[in-house]
C-alpha cells in the first residue's frame, strides 16, 4: 500500500511509518496540513492517514478540502481525541474509519487493509466462498464444507463480515462499528462472547479452526483447511 | 435518589397572545369603562345643573306674578301674563302660563290644559303637554277660587346634555382609537425586537451565531439586547474554551502515553523473558485503563456542560437501539449463566443522541452483569415515554450507598469482585441529564432496579439530586 501520512509530530509519524514499512507498505510523510492537500492532489494513494489537531488547520477541514479538490482516496483519522462523540464528528465530517490514539500496531494495519478493500469496489457476490466456508448472502445461510451451519441472524452478521474480510484482521473495534454500529467500546467482553459462539458453531465437528485469534487486536477468518 | 433536568422548551406563543398586545388590550378595555363612567358623571351633573336653573327661573318668575297679583290684582296678572308669554327667553326655555278656577278651568295663559300638579303643596315637576312638548312647572294658589301655574320648556336643556354626550363620546372614541392604533404599533414593535432577542437565544440554543445589529436606540430594550449578546456569547465562549479544554487534555495526555506504549511494544518484541513481557503487557493494559478512563471523564463533563442544548439530537429509534444491545449481551448473559430478559415494546422514539444513548443503557447492562451471579436475572425494559428501566436480582445497592452510586469513582457494593473505574453509572447520569431524563434507584425488593424517565413520569415523590 501506498499510503500519505498529514501527522505534525515527528516521533508519532517515524512509530507509524515504521511500523506500517514492517507491513510492506510505503508511507509518505507531511507535517503540515497544506503540504499534505498538495501532496494528496499531486500523488495517487491508497489511503491517507490524517491526524486531527494540526497545527495549521483542524483535520476535519482538511477532509472536507480533499473531497472537495476530488480525492477520493479513503481517509483514516489516526487521533488522540479518542472519545466516541470524536468518532462522531470525524465520521459526519466524511473520514471512512477513526482510529483513537493508543493503538495496537494490528489494529492499524487491518482497519487500512479494510478501508483499501473498501475503496477497490471488491464487491460481493451473492455467494462468498473462501477455503471450507460459503456464505449465501441473499439466502442469509453459512455452509462449510458443504455443511450448513445454523446461525442466529446476528450471527449470520458476524459470519458474512468475517467472509468479507476473508483472511484479514478483523478487530473488535471494526466489528462494534459495523455489525453492531457502535462507536465505543462497551468495556466488557461482549463481542468477544459472540465471536466465541460463532467460533463454536463453525468448528463443531471439524478439527482445524474456523478463527484465529490476534492477540491483543482481533480475529482473522482461516480457510478450514 | 434521582437526578433530573428539563431540556425541551415550549414551542413559541402564538403572535396575539404577547404581553404587550394584551396589556393594550386591557388598556383600551380599561380607557373604554373610565370613558363611559366620566360620561355618566358629566351628564348626570349637567342634568343637575339644568334642574337648578329651571327650578330657580320659574320660582323667580312666580314670585314675580305673585307679587303682580297682589300689588295689582287678577286683570294686571293676566295682562303681564300674555306680555311675558310673547317674549323669548335668550336661554331658549320658552315661559308658559296659566291662571285658572279651582277645578282646572283655565282663565287666561297660553297653557291649553291644567298640569297635574298640587296646588295646595304648591308642587313643582317635570310635566309633558297633549303635544309632547316637556316642561318644568310649578302651581300655587293665589286666592280662594283663583290658581297660578309658571312653566318652563327644557328641550334646550336636553339638546345641550345630548350634545355634550355626543361631543364626549365622539372626542373619547378619537382618543381610544389613536391610543389602541399607538399600542398595537407600539406592541408590534416591542414584540419584533424582544423577537429578535429570543430568536437570538433560539439560535444559539441551535448552535447557531446569533447576532441582534439592530437592536440599538439605547433603552432598556436595547440594554437586555446587548446583556443578552454578552450572556451568549460567553456562554459559546464557555463551550468552546470548555471543549478545547477538553480536546487538548485529550491530546496532550493520550500523545505521550502513545510513545510509551510504542516504546513499550518496542520493548516487548525485543525481550524474551516471558515474565518482563507480561510485566510489559501489564503496563500496556494500565495505559489502556487510563485513556478509558480519561475519556470518561471528559464524556461526563461533556454531557453536563451539554444540559438542555438541543443541538446534535434527532429522532432515535429506542426500540431497535434496544434490541440491538439485547443481541450484543444475550451471549454474554448467557455464558455468564444469566437470564437477560427484554421487554421492549415497538415504536419507542425519542429525541436524543444516539451514541449517547445506547451507552446510557449499555453502561447500565454493563454494571448489571458485573454484579448479578450465575442463575440470575437482569431485566431491559423499554417503553413509550421513554421509560428505561435495567434490573435484576443481585445483591442490590446498600442502603448507605444509594445515595451516592451516581457519583463518578463509586462502585455499586462494597464487595465488587471486578475492577472498574467506577465511572459507568456517572456517565449514565450525565447522559441521561443531557437528555431531559431523570435516573435513578427505584425501589425494589430485590436486586438494583434503574429507572429513567422524563422528570413528569417518575412515580414517586423523591427530591431531586
Amino acid at each position: 500500500m501506498k499510503l500519505l501520512y498529514i501527522e505534525d509530530s515527528a516521533d508519532a509519524a517515524a512509530d507509524v511509518s515504521a511500523l506500517l514499512a514492517r507491513q510492506g507498505s510505503q508511507v509518505v510523510w507531511e507535517k503540515e496540513g497544506e503540504a499534505g492537500l498538495r501532496r494528496a492532489a499531486m500523488e495517487e494513494f491508497d489511503a491517507i492517514i490524517l491526524d486531527r489537531m494540526l497545527p495549521d488547520m483542524d483535520g476535519l477541514q482538511i477532509v472536507g478540502r480533499l473531497r472537495e479538490s476530488g480525492v477520493g482516496a479513503p481517509v483514516l483519522m489516526l487521533s488522540a481525541l479518542g472519545r466516541s462523540s470524536n468518532r462522531v464528528e470525524g465520521l459526519e465530517a466524511g473520514v471512512d474509519d477513526y482510529l483513537a490514539k493508543p493503538f495496537e500496531a494490528d489494529e492499524l494495519v487491518a482497519r487500512l487493509k479494510a478501508l483499501v478493500r473498501r475503496a477497490e469496489g471488491r464487491s460481493h457476490s451473492a455467494i462468498i466462498i473462501y477455503g471450507q466456508f460459503e456464505c449465501h448472502v441473499k439466502a442469509r445461510t453459512a455452509f462449510r464444507r458443504n455443511q450448513h451451519i445454523a446461525l442466529s441472524p446476528k450471527e449470520f452478521e458476524l459470519y458474512r463480515y468475517f467472509m468479507e474480510n476473508a483472511g484479514e484482521v478483523v478487530t473488535r473495534d471494526m466489528l462494534l462499528r459495523d455489525v453492531w454500529k457502535m462507536n465505543f467500546d462497551p468495556q466488557t467482553n461482549v463481542v468477544d462472547v459472540n465471536i466465541g459462539r460463532l467460533r463454536r458453531k463453525l468448528e463443531a465437528g471439524f478439527e482445524k479452526p474456523a478463527l484465529e485469534t490476534i492477540w491483543g487486536s482481533g480475529y482473522r477468518l482461516t480457510q478450514g483447511e | 435518589m434521582v437526578t433530573s433536568a428539563t431540556l425541551f422548551l415550549p414551542p413559541p406563543p402564538p403572535s396575539d397572545d404577547s404581553i404587550l398586545a394584551r396589556w393594550v388590550r386591557g388598556a383600551i378595555l380599561l380607557s373604554l369603562a373610565a370613558l363611559a363612567l366620566l360620561l355618566a358623571v358629566v351628564v348626570a351633573q349637567s342634568w343637575r345643573s339644568s334642574e337648578a336653573a329651571l327650578g330657580e327661573a320659574v320660582d323667580t318668575d312666580m314670585a314675580g306674578l305673585v307679587d303682580i297679583y297682589a300689588s295689582g290684582g287678577r286683570d294686571e296678572l293676566i295682562r303681564r301674563m300674555a306680555d311675558r308669554t310673547v317674549l323669548s327667553s335668550f336661554d331658549g326655555r320658552q315661559a308658559h302660563y296659566a291662571l285658572g278656577k279651582a277645578g282646572g278651568a283655565i282663565l287666561a295663559g297660553d297653557l291649553k290644559e291644567w298640569p297635574r300638579l298640587s296646588v295646595a303643596l304648591s308642587q313643582a315637576d317635570f310635566v309633558d303637554l297633549a303635544d309632547g312638548t316637556p316642561l318644568y312647572a310649578r302651581a300655587t294658589r293665589l286666592g280662594p277660587d283663583l290658581d297660578l301655574v309658571v312653566a318652563r320648556e327644557y328641550a334646550p336643556d336636553l339638546r345641550a346634555i345630548w350634545n355634550l354626550a355626543a361631543i364626549f363620546l365622539a372626542t373619547g372614541a378619537v382618543i381610544v382609537l389613536t391610543v389602541w392604533l399607538i399600542g398595537r404599533r407600539a406592541a408590534a414593535r416591542m414584540r419584533r425586537r424582544l423577537s429578535r432577542i429570543t430568536e437570538a437565544f433560539r439560535v444559539a440554543e441551535r448552535g447557531g451565531n446569533p447576532d441582534m445589529p439592530a437592536l440599538l436606540p439605547r433603552d432598556e430594550i436595547g440594554e437586555l439586547a446587548e446583556y443578552s449578546t454578552r450572556s451568549i456569547a460567553r456562554a459559546a465562549n464557555l463551550a468552546r474554551t470548555h471543549r478545547h479544554m477538553s480536546d487538548h487534555i485529550a491530546h496532550e495526555i493520550r500523545t505521550p502515553l502513545t510513545h510509551l506504549d510504542h516504546r513499550l511494544v518496542t520493548c516487548l518484541h525485543t525481550n524474551t523473558d516471558p515474565a518482563q513481557q507480561g510485566e510489559i503487557e501489564k503496563c500496556r493494559a494500565e495505559i489502556r485503563g487510563v485513556v478509558t478512563m480519561l475519556d470518561s471523564l471528559l464524556d461526563i463533563a461533556a454531557s453536563e456542560a451539554r444540559v438542555g442544548d438541543q443541538t446534535g439530537l434527532v429522532s432515535v429509534d429506542l426500540t431497535d437501539l434496544a434490541e440491538n444491545l439485547v443481541e450484543l449481551y444475550a451471549a454474554s448473559a448467557e455464558e455468564e449463566g444469566v437470564s437477560l430478559k427484554p421487554f421492549i415494546e415497538p415504536g419507542v422514539v425519542f429525541q436524543g443522541e444516539p451514541m449517547q444513548l445506547t451507552r446510557l443503557i449499555s453502561n447500565l447492562l454493563d454494571n448489571a452483569l458485573k454484579y448479578v451471579p450465575r442463575g440470575g436475572t437482569v431485566r431491559l425494559a423499554v417503553s413509550a415515554g421513554p421509560v428505561i428501566e435495567v434490573s435484576d436480582d443481585g445483591p442490590g445497592i446498600e442502603p448507605q450507598l444509594r445515595p451516592h452510586v451516581f457519583e463518578r469513582f463509586r462502585s455499586g457494593t462494597q464487595t465488587a469482585a471486578k475492577t472498574s473505574h467506577g465511572l459507568g453509572l456517572a456517565l449514565a447520569r450525565a447522559i441521561a441529564q443531557r437528555h431531559g431524563l431523570t435516573i435513578g434507584l427505584a425501589p425494589s425488593a430485590k436486586g438494583a432496579h434503574f429507572l429513567i424517565t422524563p422528570p413528569a413520569l417518575w412515580p414517586h415523590e423523591e427530591p431531586a439530586s
